[in-house]
């Protein structure tokens, strides 16, 4: 069973993706800071985090450098309401990219995609 | 650009004129000077030469003393024998004068001059034209004949000019005859045209040399200019990054170069400025949608008992309602901004106003368990010029703000004050204060202050930007200080209107 980390500080949102994420069969952590990410991600290795770009404090995009640089062969999705071009623009490399409006059924296969797809290196 | 527009063809005409205009000037007084220079060494030399003949001729007098006398006498006593013995001694006389004249005028020098000696009736007695000079007599015609004064004029003969002299000569008191010299002006006149000449030429040269040199200087000095031109043209919309940068260059160029720099510095500030806005704008608006959408996919996934789906479009009309409040919010931002004809302003006593607003919010403060305390102890009537609606949604924003961000059960207190000319409103709680690396930004559009626990969810961080505006609307201010862990003061501060 994959794990999947959620890193999201608007509740609701958190709230959904995490409950229909469960009900397709994952297991799935919530975070809604970079900091308490951090901590999660350190001791729990998950196979996916699914990583909010705007947050308070530290933004997605500078966690993403931290984890990069730590864990190389982690797989971050990004899910952002910016459109993709601009998380693109943010985090240039990471495993995919979903635009939180295109709505769960999109969401199901970015992660499936991104989870089926080779570890970059 | 055309030739004739630029900065270097104008500023070579520009000080090519102004040279030209003090050379000729310059010339003008030299060759002025110059004349009358020339003149009056003219009339002195005339003057110089006619005290020679005049002391020539008191020579001639004192030899001849007797026979003047003698003849005078004659002449006044009556017989015409006598006149006529005084007729020859005359002629004698004239005789004697023009053999001592011819003697004495070679040994004095008056080359080039002409001269002539008349009796007081206007008779010729001598006359020489030295050097071959023109017809005297003409001349000396045109020359009036004054027994009394001595008198310089300038007579015209064959083209020529002539410069005269006429010098009565007196001995003993007695006028006996009047000397007319005249000497040509032609030298003087070829000096003058010579000087003119060579100084139209200098001018001219100079003006030439000058403008060549001009434009010359000109271009070196205007280089720079170019250069800001070229990298100015370097810098586009999409990259607003790039600065000017001059070597070693000239005050002013870096003055300008310096003013560009600054300006792209406020262009690319209100660029991101712009751009963060509008990234927080959809950012603000499109997680609502992202919200419903979620919910509206999962709810229809699979049938639901009824309560669930009620729930999804409870919370689904929540985040409607949010992002109603978010546009309506910027709405309001915008037109405070550019239509200020939205606020009717009124004369209002400042005390009665907050005492309403201190009775509106009483309430509300008192169901969510805090104490609303006026102090509105002020020992004179203020009055304000305010759109009453609007500055009481500005306090209830402060008010709500100081009930989200204080312990329950702690006291806000609204107080109103006043200096010469400004009337202030203070919201005071007691609550979490505001940690100084945020203060200076929460007035900006769509800022929070991260991870802060408020007794109340939602936010979108517009309340205080709209609020700061409502003031500034008012031709007044909205300022805050704060001490974390001491609470915030808010002070509304407004112009007095008699």
């Amino acid at each position: 069973m994959h794990r999947i980390l959620i890193v999201e500080d608007e509740k609701r949102i958190a709230d959904r993706y995490t409950s229909f994420l469960r009900d397709q069969g994952y297991e799935v952590f919530t975070c809604s800071t970079a900091s308490e990410a951090y901590d999660v991600f350190k001791v729990n290795p998950v196979d996916l985090v699914l990583l909010d770009i705007n947050m308070d404090q530290i933004g997605g995009d500078e966690l993403y450098r931290v984890l990069h640089m730590f864990f190389r062969d982690a797989r971050v999705l990004v899910s952002s309401v910016y459109c993709i071009d601009e998380q693109k623009r943010r985090i240039p490399d990471a495993s995919g990219y979903f635009d939180k409006a295109e709505g769960v059924r999109v969401l199901l296969n970015r992660v499936r995609e991104v989870l089926q797809a080779e570890p970059s290196s | 650009m055309s030739m004739t527009n630029s900065i270097r063809f104008k500023t070579s005409i520009l000080y090519t004129s102004v040279l030209g205009c003090i050379l000729v000037a310059l010339s003008v007084v030299n060759f002025l000077s110059l004349r009358s220079l020339l003149f009056h060494n003219l009339d002195s030399a005339l003057m110089n030469d006619a005290l020679q003949v005049q002391t020539m001729l008191e020579l001639f007098e004192e030899l001849d003393m007797s026979h003047v006398i003698t003849f005078d006498m004659f002449d006044r006593a009556f017989s015409s024998g006598m006149r006529e013995a005084y007729a020859a001694s005359q002629y004698r006389k004239i005789r004697l004068l023009r053999r001592w004249w011819e003697e004495e005028a070679s040994h004095l020098r008056l080359r080039k001059r002409f001269v002539s000696v008349f009796d007081m009736s206007r008779n010729l007695l001598v006359d020489m034209r030295l050097n071959g000079g023109p017809d005297l007599e003409f001349i000396l015609r045109q020359v009036d004949f004054n027994k009394d004064s001595v008198a310089f004029e300038t007579v015209r003969f064959n083209g020529e000019k002539i410069r005269t002299v006429n010098y009565p000569f007196r001995y003993k008191n007695r006028f006996l005859y009047v000397v007319q010299l005249g000497v040509s002006m032609t030298p003087a006149f070829v000096v003058l045209n010579t000087f003119l000449f060579y100084a139209l030429v200098a001018v001219a040269a100079i003006l030439i040399i000058t403008l060549f040199m001009g434009r010359f200087i000109a271009a070196r000095v205007l280089d720079p200019v170019d250069q800001v031109v070229s990298l100015a043209n370097s810098i586009s919309h999409q990259d607003l990054s790039g600065r000017l940068t001059l070597g070693n260059t000239d005050a002013e160029m870096k003055n300008l170069v310096d003013s560009f720099n600054t300006m792209l510095d406020r262009l690319q500030r209100s660029f991101a400025q712009i751009h963060d806005f509008s990234s927080h704008v959809a950012h603000e608006l499109k997680t609502p949608l992202a919200i419903i959408k979620g919910e509206l996919e999962v709810a229809l996934m699979s049938d639901r008992p009824l309560d669930e789906y009620k729930q999804v479009m409870t919370l689904c009309l929540e985040e409607v309602d949010r992002q109603i409040r978010i546009v309506d919010d910027l709405l309001f931002l915008a037109r405070a901004e550019y239509r200020t004809d939205i606020f009717h302003f009124e004369r209002v006593s400042l005390k009665e106003f907050v005492h309403d607003v201190h009775e509106q919010f009483g309430m509300v403060a008192l169901e969510k368990g805090h104490e609303l305390v006026l102090d509105d102890r002020i020992d004179r009537e203020l009055f304000v010029n305010i759109d009453k609606p609007h500055l009481r949604r500005l306090l209830f924003n402060l008010l709500n703000n100081a009930v989200k961000y204080s312990y329950k059960g702690s006291k806000i207190e609204l107080s109103v004050s006043s200096d010469k000319s400004n009337g202030f409103i203070m919201v005071k709680d007691s609550g979490r204060g505001i940690a100084t690396e945020h203060i200076g930004r929460i007035f900006d559009k769509f800022y929070r202050v991260p991870n802060v626990e408020a007794n109340e969810s939602f936010s979108c961080g517009l309340g205080l930007s709209i609020a700061s505006s409502i003031a500034r609307v008012h031709s007044g201010s909205l300022s805050v200080e704060s001490e974390p862990g001491r609470g915030s003061v808010f002070t509304v501060s407004i112009p007095l209107y008699d």
